[in-house]
């Protein structure tokens, strides 16, 4: 017969239950297991029902944390200072932290705001739209798993409301839009079937944005007209504020039925054409599964398939899956670089945070060594006093937590000027701090994860103390440990700190050596407004005198040396199919149309040959000039000057013959960090493109004094120029932030236009 | 305080009223399982006296490190007035509650 109990469980016993509970529940275990003549399973048993019990939160853990946290907060209340400097540094890290988690929630888990939202489901082909207008029109009818399927296409487009004019993104949808998602109105009605009658008086839906911006709130804006694509739409509804399309990351200002689109007109009126290329946006019917959702329209996309064999759209099959977050996997990819880059700074700058308070809590745990040293002579266990630390920690991390969420709305508008600023508006508002439970849960996991971080090594070196030398002097003794693992905290925030300095000098570098990227065009005191005037407003020659109109009023501003117009500008370009030998198939060839005084305007150096001239006209023979590498690839070790190329894809045109006249040195066109591609220039009165042009001012001083006249004197030329874009050319090298997924990311927008534009 | 006592803290109470001066963990356990004949476990045992002790109706202090223990001291509890006096007040409450009371069996009070 054994004389002693189980060492192993004995000492687990006295490990776990700490201080004089464990030695006085070991004693009288001993005493029994001697007096019942042993019994290791007994044993056994019993320490683990003591220890089951023990911990159970009914027994201890509840009254305790209450006890906890009440002296936690007493202590807080006695030192103010220290606490409320140690909740505004955990604010700061963790409110960030939630914020960039709210981006990363909007991209892959936010729900649209409807009722059952988990029963909505996007119908693509890999992020793109999956059908043509026509065969929506074939299909809906047929699909039983949905309670119905809608369609929406956002566009960018320009609104008039009285004599403003401004740009907006319109989703063109499907009568049945509203009724499908389940949004109601905040005034008026969505759409009705007789909406999209032929005949009917075209109704728009406008978003709680615009009915604040331009109609003040007005309850009876119903009824009220805006003009779309130089077509009158009356204002039937308003859409909740919450409400922002099916379009993420792109937020929507109106919603119009699609066939009263006149963008799609044409395309519609055109028995032969399928029409416009739809999102699907379907509604589970009651319990139906996604995947049962999936297999019926997997069974629609093979009709599809089969009906249109050529189609190469539909080759792609079609995937269902429950509306969340962002879902163009292109969008995704863009804004993927940008987030978790944002993520690895905040992380940091949480851990910083974090090393700070528990600085802050050790410099505080020298100071109360007495008092745990007295606490511990009462009797209170190492794991007491660990508990305490917790209680206090946890109230500094929620603490910062809560005021975390609350500068959430700051640092969310902070992220969006952080943010490249050639981002559209319409997606910069589509990027938002939503406060939802995955937010609240993973702040409140951030703020626990905090709260053992910094408060388990202080709390373990107060815990710690030796009591007598504590109790005698005034926290003389461990001194040296305590200071050692200051030194190491002091280490690790040194560390963290140069990881973040590292960072940033890297990308001030980035960013210092992309400004200082020659984009083979001067941009200094050079300022532009790029402007549309769309075919349905304005004739071939109407846009074409407007236009010289406009160059030779700009060119008479004050302060303005020189003025050119630009269909491109970094960032924004098209194409053309050029073949250097006729009947032979053409490639693709990016092109920019321009004034013909645009390379001495923008300082870009022709190297042979010669520039466009007045001569060049629309019946005289048509001239291109190219680029370096286009002179290079299409004609190698030949001279380029005086080869003859044909410009044209085929179909209803035939290839228009050209020569090439000119070599001018290559220049940046899509991003800064591109490496030369083949790139051509037309002269403007030589090619058909009227509509779209940048207007460059060359200024003699300070461009932004040119700013504000010019656009008064793009405004000056009616509500139908569209005015899209003012920015100086030198704030382009804000576009290279596309290379951190190597691809383009420049929409040709700057914050210049957000702040000097009206 | 006018707090009444569940089954089992009355049972511990009275087996520290019964022991008197030797009240300790190992006797009161011993003196539950004999006169109740159920099994009691260590930890259920000093949860509940923990309890009593903060609700303030036993004293408990340290002493008596014996060898047959392993050196470990003993912890003693003692019955306070406040205790006592939730005891009578339990037992009246369930005297009450039994006045009259006629169950299966044919036992009544």
């Amino acid at each position: 017969m054994p004389d002693h109990p189980p060492r192993v469980a004995e000492w687990l016993l006295r490990w776990l239950l700490t201080g004089r509970d464990g030695d006085v529940i070991a004693g009288d275990l001993r005493e029994t297991y001697a007096v019942r003549g042993g019994g290791r399973l007994w044993y056994w048993i019993q320490v683990t029902t003591c220890v089951r019990i023990w911990f159970s939160p009914y027994r201890r853990a509840i009254p305790d944390l209450r006890q906890d946290l009440h002296y936690a907060l007493r202590v807080i209340r006695r030192n103010p200072g220290y606490a409320i400097a140690a909740i505004l540094c955990l604010a700061l890290g963790i409110g960030v932290n939630s914020t960039v988690f709210s981006l990363l929630d909007g991209m892959y888990f936010r729900m649209l705001p409807v009722p059952r939202a988990g029963h909505i489901v996007a119908i693509d082909r890999d992020g793109s739209m999956p059908v043509f207008w026509r065969d929506y029109l074939g299909l809906r009818g047929d699909l039983h798993a949905f309670t119905g399927v809608t369609t929406a296409v956002a566009r960018g487009t320009f609104m008039d409301v009285e004599r403003f004019n401004f740009e907006i993104t319109a989703e063109a949808v499907s009568a049945n839009y509203a009724d499908i998602l389940g949004v109601k109105p905040v005034v008026g009605r969505w759409f009705m079937p007789t909406d999209e009658s032929p005949g009917a008086e075209p109704p728009v839906v406008i978003s709680s944005g615009i009915w604040k911006t331009y109609f003040h709130r007005d309850p009876s804006v119903a009824g009220k007209y805006v003009r779309i694509e130089n077509q009158w739409y009356r204002i039937v509804g308003v859409a909740p504020a919450n409400f922002r399309g099916v379009s993420p990351p792109v937020e929507i200002d109106a919603w119009l039925p699609l066939v009263t689109f006149p963008i799609f007109r044409p395309q519609l009126a055109d028995p032969r054409d399928p029409g416009p290329t739809v999102n699907l946006i379907g509604r589970l019917a009651a319990h139906e599964t996604v995947a049962h959702a999936g297999a019926e329209m997997a069974v629609a996309d093979t009709r599809l398939r089969q009906a249109y064999p050529n189609v190469k759209r539909y080759i792609t099959p079609m995937t269902t899956h429950v509306f969340r977050g962002i879902t163009s996997p292109e969008s995704r990819r863009t804004m993927r670089a940008i987030a978790m880059l944002l993520l690895a700074v905040v992380v940091i700058v949480l851990l910083i945070a974090c090393v700070n308070v528990a600085n802050l809590l050790l410099s505080r745990a020298a100071v109360r060594q007495r008092e745990m040293a007295l606490r511990r002579s009462l009797g209170a266990s190492h794991g007491r006093l660990i508990r305490q630390g917790l209680a206090e920690s946890l109230i500094l991390a929620v603490g910062g937590a809560v005021l975390g969420i609350l500068f959430g709305g700051w640092t969310d508008r902070v992220l969006s000027s952080w943010l490249p600023a050639s981002i559209p508006q319409s997606v910069l508002r589509g990027i938002y701090l939503e406060m939802n439970w995955r937010v609240a849960a993973f702040t409140a996991g951030v703020a626990l994860i905090c709260a053992v971080l910094f408060s388990l090594v202080p709390a373990l070196e107060g815990s710690s103390v030796d009591l007598l030398a504590a109790l005698k002097t005034d926290a003389r003794s461990g001194r040296a440990g305590r200071s050692r693992q200051r030194d190491s905290y002091v280490v690790v925030q040194v560390a963290l700190s140069l990881v973040l300095l590292i960072a940033a000098g890297l990308l001030l570098r980035a960013l210092q050596r992309t400004s200082k990227i020659n984009p083979g065009f001067a941009t200094d005191r050079r300022v532009y407004i790029r402007l549309f005037a769309p075919e349905r407003d304005f004739t071939f020659d109407a846009s074409t005198r407007l236009f010289t109109r406009l160059l030779g009023e700009a060119r008479s501003l004050p302060g303005v040396r020189d003025a050119t117009l630009s269909f491109a500008v970094l960032g924004f370009t098209d194409g053309e199919c050029v073949s250097t030998v006729r009947n032979v198939a053409p490639s693709h060839v990016n092109l920019n149309v321009v004034e013909p005084n645009y390379f001495q305007v923008m300082d870009l150096p022709l190297i042979r040959g010669r520039d466009f001239s007045s001569y060049d006209q629309p019946h005289s023979p048509r001239v291109i000039i190219v680029n370096e590498t286009m002179a290079r690839q299409r004609w190698p070790g030949e001279e380029a000057l005086g080869k003859t190329v044909w410009l044209g894809c085929g179909g209803k045109f035939p290839p228009v013959r050209a020569e090439v006249v000119g070599v001018v040195r290559d220049s940046k066109v899509g991003a800064l960090d591109e490496v030369p591609h083949p790139f051509f220039y037309e002269s403007r009165y030589q090619e058909g493109w009227t509509q779209f042009f940048a207007l460059i001012l060359h200024t003699r001083g300070d461009p932004h004094a040119v700013a504000r006249p010019l656009i008064q004197l793009a405004r000056a030329a009616g509500p139908d120029l569209r005015v899209y874009d003012c920015a100086l050319s030198a704030s382009w090298w804000l576009c290279p932030f596309g290379a951190f997924d190597g691809r383009r990311l420049c929409w040709g927008r700057s914050a210049y236009w957000q702040s000097h534009c009206p | 305080m006018s707090e009444y006592l569940g089954e089992f803290e009355q049972i511990v109470l009275l087996a520290i009223v019964r022991l008197e001066e030797g009240a300790y963990g190992v006797p009161i356990r011993h003196e539950i399982e004999k006169r109740t004949d159920r099994r009691v476990s260590i930890g259920a045992l000093y949860s509940t006296l923990d309890r009593l002790e903060g609700k303030g109706f036993v004293h408990s202090w340290f002493a008596d490190a014996t060898p047959q223990r392993g050196g470990r001291s003993k912890r003693y509890f003692r019955l306070l007035p406040e205790g006592a006096e939730a005891l009578a007040r339990s037992k009246a409450m369930l005297d009450r509650m039994w006045q009259g009371v006629k169950v299966k069996g044919g036992f009544h009070a």
